[in-house]
């Protein structure tokens, strides 16, 4: 009836709640946008770039299953390089060591002065982006400032520690007041980033649906096999569908009748069926 | 492999003879004995390096540890008077609640966030905004 033109089932499993991008070619993997959107910051120990993996068809990093692009970190100095157009940097954080670049214009007063704070046994601030040269990684800075206020440390800890678990565990409830806290309070984290990962990772869209979503489509497992009955052939290739009745009596053993009604009355208003010769009889949509 | 883990008096029985960054309250200067208090309330022993100065009420040393109560300094860092001890020893107890759990030393654990602590959601006015 439909000949597969505008409505594609296909695509509406992907779109889960609203957090990827629906995109045309949604049937083929999602090429991963590099937009100023996606562009992210974090905050980092050191041990936790050289535990980095690389994805081998690209150049971007994946840090607890999220793509970097730029980082901050905290340490101290442990190493000062002067080279003609860069200082060579060697930071510190006790978690690990790693080589910090940063261009300088000579002619400026104004990085003459900065550069003459960052000093050896400073302890610094570095905003910059992860680079990896035959293996070995090191950061260019495009911002280094010494630390003023020793709270700063333990703020990028706990922000490290934050942004880790975040993006690993999710949140510990769905609500909107949680992700909105995430973003207050761990830095750039762009919501997009977050939801790609965290598993129970529910956003405010998706507060409706329960987190054990357990095919990231946001029904529950009641509604897809719901959904799964009304997608029989018997019950395509009738005229009418199938009845309610009917599908309580294939879901007996599983789910009870008012959960069943429940999911047929959700799937109906999602579209996925539609009633027939009356309010008792459905169709799938697909 | 150049790690020095941040650590409180707790942890100190845990590192002996490995290095480790320890931050704590100047209380007592004498000779070359520096006590310092740490984040967690135990009382530090640092054997001091010479020439070096403990001008600022809060200290981090990074040293090498000699016994549970005992660090012999490698360098130091004065942190100033503003720094929010009980706020640093937060953090601590979340990051390393996972090595007390398993009541045995996981470096792992301690070098990278805590991989066991709960999620950590804390009140946005305690942390400094930068």
């Amino acid at each position: 009836m439909f000949g597969g033109g505008g409505y594609d089932a296909g695509a509406s499993q992907f779109a889960g709640g609203g957090f990827m991008p629906t995109q045309a070619d949604q049937g083929t993997s999602p090429a991963p946008k590099k937009g100023a959107g996606d562009q992210t910051l974090r905050a980092l120990t050191i041990k936790q770039i050289t535990d980095g993996t690389q994805n081998p068809d690209e150049s971007q990093w994946t840090i607890d299953g999220s793509e970097l692009s730029n980082v901050t970190l905290v340490g101290k100095l442990t190493s000062v390089q002067e080279q003609s157009a860069c200082v060579v940097y060697q930071l510190n954080d006790g978690t690990g060591a790693i080589e910090v670049k940063n261009w300088i214009d000579t002619d400026s007063d104004y990085d003459a002065a900065k550069k003459a704070e960052l000093r050896l046994g400073v302890y610094v601030r570095v905003h910059g982006h992860l680079r990896v040269f035959d293996g070995q990684k090191s950061v260019v800075a495009f911002n280094m400032r010494p630390i003023t206020d020793f709270n700063e440390v333990t703020y990028h800890c706990l922000q490290s520690i934050f942004q880790h678990l975040h993006l690993t565990k999710g949140t510990r409830t769905g609500p909107p007041g949680g992700g909105s806290l995430a973003a207050r309070t761990a830095g750039a984290l762009p919501q997009t980033n977050g939801a790609g990962n965290g598993g129970a990772y529910g956003g405010g869209a998706a507060a409706s649906y329960p987190a054990a979503g357990t095919s990231g489509t946001g029904r529950t497992a009641v509604q897809e096999e719901a959904l799964a009955v009304f997608n029989t052939s018997n019950a395509q290739s009738s005229e009418v569908g199938i009845s309610v009745d009917q599908v309580v009596g294939q879901l007996a053993g599983k789910f009870s009748e008012q959960q069943v009604r429940q999911a047929v009355a959700f799937l109906s208003d999602e579209g996925q069926i539609y009633s027939t010769i009356d309010d008792l009889h459905f169709k799938s949509c697909a | 492999m150049d790690v020095a883990p941040r650590v409180n008096f707790e942890l100190l029985q845990r590192y002996i003879e490995r290095k480790v960054r320890l931050i704590g309250q100047v209380e007592n200067l004498q000779n070359n004995m520096l006590k310092i208090k740490a984040a967690d309330g135990g009382h530090v022993n640092v054997l001091v390096k010479p020439g070096a100065g403990f001008d600022s009420p809060y200290v981090e040393v990074e040293g090498i540890v000699e016994s549970p109560n005992t660090i012999r300094e490698l360098d130091h860092t004065n942190i100033g008077s503003t720094f929010d001890l009980s706020l640093y020893n937060e953090m601590h107890t979340d990051r390393c609640s996972g090595v007390h759990k398993q009541g045995q030393l996981d470096l792992d654990s301690l070098c990278s966030p805590a991989r066991h602590g709960e999620a950590l959601i804390m009140d946005s006015k305690n942390l400094p905004h930068f």
